[in-house]
C-alpha cells in the first residue's frame, strides 16, 4: 500500500527554488532513505509533507489523504520528527508525551508506557526534558511520533546526536517497526552509510532535485557490491553483464560490475561461456557511498 | 467538545510552567495582602495625623497660664488665644496701640481682652484638643466683645467712640454704629440678652457636646454672617446711587455677596439641619460626616458651576479649547451636574435610611473590594506574560514544529491556546478579587457587605453593583491577550510579544494621565483607540475620585470602551488566525 506519495512537489522561498518537482513514494513495510548533503532540501521536503510548509506546486498524499484538503485525516496516520526534537523543556518527558497524546485520544495515552519502553527511556521518563542529552531527546522525539501508532513514520536526520550504540538501536527499532508492524518509514540523513543497511530504497537529493533512486538488496547480509573483473575482452564482458541486468562500467583491461556476492560464481561461469578471458576478480572498494559522493559533489562540494 | 478538552489541556500546560504559577500565586498573595497593607497605612496615617505638629500647641515648653483659678496648659488649643490676649493687654498698657489714644478706649480694650481671656479659659475647661469645637470657640469670641460693648452702652460707663476704638482694636465690625449705636436702648437690651444667651449656649455646648446646641450656635453664627453680608449689600447699593459710574463694578460685588448668602442658606444651613435631624456629631470619622461632606462638595460644585451662555462661552478661550462647541460644553456640564445631583441624592438617602452608601465608608469592605478592581492591571500584566510564554515561546523554542503536525487545524490549535491564556488570566483575576474580598471582609467587617448601593432609581445590593463592573474588567484582559497573540504570531519572539504590549500598556497609562490635563481636542482621536480603556475600572464613578479619572470620565465612556476593546480584540484575533494559517514554519 502506498503510504506516502509526492507528485511533482516544488517549493519556492523568496523566489528561490528550494525543492524542484520531487516525486517519490513510500509503501507499507518499507524503509525508504532520503539522502542528500546539507542544504539539499530534505528538511524542506519533510516540512511540506508534515504541513509545516505550504506547497508551491504539486500534490502530497498520506495514506491516500491529500494533505492540502484532508489535513487532519492525513495527520492521524503519520508521526514524525522534523529537525531537532524540540520538546517542552520545562516539563518531564512523560508530560510532553501526555500533551501530544491529547491530540489523538485515549488510545494514545495508553500507548505512552509501551512506547517509552520501546525507546528505552522508562527509567528517566519523569525527569525534566532539560536534563536530557540530545540522544535522549531523540528517543523522546521518536516516542512522540509513535504514540498514535501511525502507518507512516517520517524522521528527519534522527541519528544526529546519537552514539554508535544508539544508532544501532534505532536501526533495529525501525527495522522491527517496518517488518513486524508494516509501518512505512521515510528517513532522511546526510550520511548514506548510517541508514544504507536498513533501507529498502533510497532517494538521493541534491540541490532540491532527486538525482538518483536505488533499490537496495532486500537482504542486507547479501548486499550488492562492486567487483573488478580483469578480462581480455572488456566490451564483450560488458555486454554480458548488461544482458544479466547488472550495472557495468568498462575500463582499460578491466570491467566493474555490481552484483550480490551469491551471483559471483554464476558470473564467472557466464563470462567463460561468453568466451571472455578472465584473469582475476577483486572486490572494488567503491560502494554506494562512493557513488553518492560522486553524484552529489559535482560542484566542488559547495552547499547551495 | 474536542475544543474544550484541548483548551483544558493547554491550561494544564500553563500551570506546568513554574515561573507562571509562581507569578500567579504572587499576584493572588498580593491581592490578599493589600487590605492588610491599607489597614496598616490607615492606622499609621491616623497616628501621624494626630501627632502632627500643627495640630498640637507649639507652646509645650511654656508655663501654664492660670485664669480665675483655671489652669490652661500649653497644649490646650485655647492657650495661644489667651496668651495673645495677654500680650495685647501689655501692648495697650504700654501705649503702643495708637488707635487707643484715649484713656477710656484703652481701659475698654483691656476689659474686652480680659473678658475674652475669661471666655477662652472657660472654653479651655472643656476643649482639650483641636476639633470643631475649637472653631466654634474662636468664632464665638466676638460675642464676648459685643456683649461688653452693649453692656457699657446701656450702663453709660464708656463713650461710644471709646468703645468703637476698643472694639475695633480687638474684633471686627463692618459698621459699628449700625450694629450697636443706632439701636434704641430696648433693642440694645434685647440684643445683649440674645448675645448672653448665645454665650451661655456655646459654653453649655462645650460642656455637654449636645448636637442641638451645636446646631443652634452655628446657625446663629451663620445668621450673623448673613446679616453682615446684607449690610454690605445695602452699603454697596447706596454707593451705586451716589456713584452711578461704578455701577458695573459694584453690582458685581453685590452679586458676589448675594451668592455667599445663598451658599449659606442652600448649603450650610441644610447641613446643620442634617446634623440636628440625624444627631451627627461633628469631628469624627463617621460615615455620616462623609455623607455630609459629599453633600456639601457636590452642592458647592453645582453652586459654582452654572452653564454660561453662548456668547460668554465663545469669548472664553479656556472653554473653547476644552469643549470646541457650545453644545459639547453644555452636554458635559449637564453630565457633571447630573453626576453631582446623583451624589447629593446618595448622601441624602444614606442619611435617611441610616445605611451608608459604599462611597462614605472608605474603610469598609465594599469600598476596598470595589477599589481593588482598579488594580486589575496586575492580572492584565500577568496574562500578557502567560500569553507571551505560551504562544511566542512555541515559535522560539521550536516546539511549534511538533505541535503543528497533529491532526488539528492551525485555527483550532491557535484558538485553544488563546482561550487557555484567557481563561488563565480570568482565573487569576477572579481569584485575586475573591481573596481580596475575603481579606477585606475579615479586616473591615462582613456587615458592610450587606449594605446597599444607592442609584438614582433606588438601591441595589453590593454584589449587583459590583459584579457587572468586575466582569467589565475582563475586557482589558481580553484585549491584552489578543494583543500578545497578534504580536506573537507576527514577531514570533517571546521577548517582543511581552515587551511590545507592555510598553503599549504603560504608554497608554501615561497618555491617559497626560490627556486628562490637556484640552479635550488635543488627540481627540485617542478615544477611538483602546488606549483610554485599558484600565476601564478608572472610568467607574467613585466617591474618592482622582482628578485624572474624573476628567477621563468626561471624555471616555464605558459603552464606547466596551465596543472598542471588543472590536480590536476580535480584529487582532482574526488577523492572527489569518496570518497563522498560511505561515511557513521556518524555525
Ligand atoms: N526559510 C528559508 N528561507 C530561505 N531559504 C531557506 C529557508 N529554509 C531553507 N532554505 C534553504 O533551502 C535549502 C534547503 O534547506 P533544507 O531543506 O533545510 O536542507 P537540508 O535539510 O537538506 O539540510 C538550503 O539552501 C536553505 O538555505
Ligand atoms: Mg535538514
Amino acid at each position: 500500500m502506498e503510504l506516502l506519495k509526492l507528485e511533482n512537489v516544488s517549493k519556492k522561498i523568496k523566489n528561490k527554488d528550494i525543492v524542484k518537482s520531487i516525486s517519490l513514494t513510500v509503501n507499507s513495510g518499507e524503509i525508504v532513505g532520503f539522502v542528500g548533503p546539507n542544504g539539499a532540501g530534505k528538511t524542506t521536503t519533510i516540512k511540506m509533507i508534515m504541513g509545516l510548509f505550504s506547497l508551491t506546486q504539486g500534490r502530497i498524499a498520506i495514506c491516500g489523504y491529500d494533505i492540502q484538503t484532508d489535513f487532519e485525516q492525513a495527520m492521524k496516520t503519520v508521526g514524525g520528527v522534523i529537525e531537532n526534537p524540540d520538546l517542552y523543556l520545562k516539563i518531564s518527558g512523560r508530560k510532553n508525551l501526555e500533551y501530544f497524546s491529547s491530540f489523538y485520544g485515549e488510545a494514545a495515552f495508553k500507548n505512552i508506557d509501551p512506547v517509552v519502553s520501546l525507546v528505552k527511556m522508562s527509567q528517566r521518563i519523569d525527569e525534566r526534558m532539560s536534563s536530557y542529552s540530545l540522544g535522549m531527546k531523540q528517543r523522546i522525539g521518536l516516542a512522540q511520533a509513535l504514540l498514535h501508532m501511525p502507518s507512516l513514520l517520517i524522521l528527519d536526520e534522527p541519528t544526529n546526536g546519537l552514539d554508535p550504540i544508539g544508532i544501532k538501536e534505532l536501526r533495529e527499532t525501525l527495522k522491527s517497526l517496518s517488518k513486524d508492524s508494516g509501518i512505512g518509514v521515510f528517513i532522511s540523513s546526510h550520511l548514506l552509510s548510517e541508514i544504507e543497511i536498513i533501507c529498502d530504497r533510497v532517494y538521493i537529493i541534491n540541490n532540491g532535485e532527486i538525482i538518483e533512486h536505488r533499490v537496495l538488496a532486500s537482504d542486507s547480509s547479501n548486499p550488492i557490491k562492486r567487483y573488478r573483473f580483469e578480462v581480455g575482452e572488456t566490451e564483450l564482458a560488458c555486454r554480458y553483464f548488461e544482458q544479466e541486468g547488472m550495472a557495468c562500467q568498462s575500463g582499460p583491461g578491466s570491467v566493474f560490475a555490481e552484483m550480490q556476492r551469491d551471483a559471483v560464481p554464476e558470473a564467472i561461469k557466464g563470462l567463460a561461456n561468453y568466451g571472455v578471458k578472465l584473469y582475476s576478480i577483486e572486490l572494488a572498494q567503491r560502494s554506494l557511498e562512493a557513488d553518492f559522493i560522486d553524484l552529489t559533489q559535482t560542484n566542488d562540494g559547495q552547499i547551495f | 467538545m474536542d475544543f474544550f478538552k484541548q483548551t483544558a489541556t493547554e491550561l494544564r500546560m500553563l500551570f506546568y510552567s513554574r515561573a507562571l504559577t509562581v507569578l500567579a500565586a504572587l499576584v493572588i498573595l498580593v491581592s490578599a495582602g493589600i487590605p492588610f497593607m491599607s489597614k496598616f497605612t490607615r492606622s499609621r496615617m491616623r497616628t501621624v495625623y494626630n501627632n502632627y505638629a500643627f495640630m498640637k500647641s507649639d507652646f509645650g515648653s511654656e508655663e501654664p497660664i492660670i485664669v480665675d483659678g483655671i489652669t490652661v496648659n500649653p497644649d490646650n488649643p485655647m492657650f495661644y488665644e489667651i496668651r495673645y490676649m495677654k500680650e495685647t493687654i501689655i501692648n495697650i498698657e504700654s501705649g503702643s496701640i495708637f488707635t487707643l489714644s484715649t484713656e477710656g478706649s484703652a481701659k475698654a480694650a483691656i476689659e474686652i481682652a480680659e473678658e475674652r481671656i475669661g471666655f477662652f479659659a472657660q472654653c479651655a475647661q472643656h476643649i482639650k484638643e483641636y476639633s470643631y469645637s475649637t472653631d466654634v470657640a474662636y468664632m464665638s469670641a466676638n460675642l464676648v466683645a459685643e456683649s461688653y460693648v452693649l453692656k457699657s452702652l446701656l450702663e453709660g460707663s464708656a463713650s461710644a467712640s471709646d468703645l468703637e476704638a476698643a472694639y475695633m482694636s480687638i474684633a471686627y465690625s463692618h459698621s459699628f454704629s449700625r450694629q450697636f449705636i443706632e439701636l434704641t436702648p430696648e433693642e440694645q437690651q434685647a440684643k445683649l440678652d440674645d448675645i448672653n444667651r448665645r454665650i451661655a449656649d456655646t459654653l453649655s455646648y462645650f460642656q455637654t457636646k449636645e448636637i442641638q446646641k451645636y446646631v443652634m450656635v452655628k446657625k446663629c453664627i451663620e445668621n450673623d454672617n448673613i446679616e453682615m453680608f446684607k449690610m454690605q449689600i445695602a452699603d454697596l447699593e447706596a454707593e451705586i446711587i451716589k456713584n452711578p459710574i461704578k455701577e458695573d463694578d459694584l453690582s458685581m460685588q453685590i452679586q458676589e455677596l448675594a451668592k455667599q448668602i445663598a451658599y449659606i442658606n442652600e448649603i450650610n444651613i441644610p447641613m446643620l439641619d442634617f446634623r440636628e435631624k440625624y444627631s451627627i456629631e461633628p469631628n469624627n470619622d463617621s460615615w455620616e460626616n462623609a455623607a455630609i461632606a459629599s453633600f456639601e462638595s457636590n452642592k458647592a460644585y453645582i453652586f459654582y458651576n452654572e452653564i454660561i451662555d453662548r456668547e460668554k462661552f465663545a469669548s472664553q478661550q479656556y472653554y473653547t479649547d476644552q469643549y470646541k462647541t457650545y453644545e459639547a460644553y453644555v452636554k458635559a456640564m449637564q453630565q457633571m451636574i447630573s453626576d453631582a445631583n446623583i451624589n447629593i441624592l446618595i448622601s441624602q438617602r444614606s442619611l435617611e435610611t441610616g445605611k451608608p452608601d459604599l462611597a462614605f465608608v472608605t474603610d469598609g469592605s465594599r469600598y476596598m473590594a470595589f477599589s481593588f478592581l482598579q488594580s486589575s492591571f496586575v492580572p492584565t500584566a500577568l496574562s500578557m506574560m502567560a500569553g507571551g510564554f505560551i504562544l511566542a515561546n512555541e515559535f522560539q523554542s521550536g516546539t511549534i514544529r511538533l505541535l503543528l503536525i497533529r491532526p488539528r487545524s492551525r485555527t483550532k490549535i491557535l484558538l485553544s491556546k488563546y482561550c487557555s491564556v484567557l481563561v488563565f488570566s480570568i482565573l487569576v483575576f477572579a481569584l485575586a478579587c475573591l481573596v481580596n474580598m475575603a481579606a477585606n471582609c475579615l479586616l473591615f467587617g462582613f456587615a458592610d457587605m450587606a449594605l446597599p448601593k444607592y442609584t438614582p432609581g433606588g438601591q441595589q445590593g453590593f454584589f449587583a453593583f459590583y459584579l457587572p463592573k468586575a466582569l467589565l474588567c475582563i475586557l482589558p484582559l481580553l484585549f491584552s491577550v489578543s494583543f500578545v497573540l497578534i504580536v506573537s504570531v507576527f514577531a514570533r519572539n517571546a521577548a517582543l510579544s511581552i515587551v511590545v504590549p507592555m510598553v503599549f500598556y504603560i504608554a497608554s497609562f501615561l497618555v491617559t494621565q497626560t490627556l486628562a490635563f490637556s484640552p479635550n481636542n488635543a488627540w481627540g482621536w485617542v478615544k477611538y483607540t483602546p488606549i483610554p480603556y485599558y484600565n476601564i475600572a478608572s472610568l467607574f464613578a467613585r466617591a474618592a475620585d482622582t482628578y485624572t479619572s474624573y476628567m477621563s470620565r468626561q471624555v471616555y465612556s464605558i459603552p464606547m470602551g466596551i465596543g472598542i476593546l471588543t472590536a480590536t480584540s476580535a480584529a487582532f484575533l482574526a488577523a492572527a488566525i489569518i496570518r497563522f494559517k498560511r505561515l511557513d514554519i521556518t524555525n
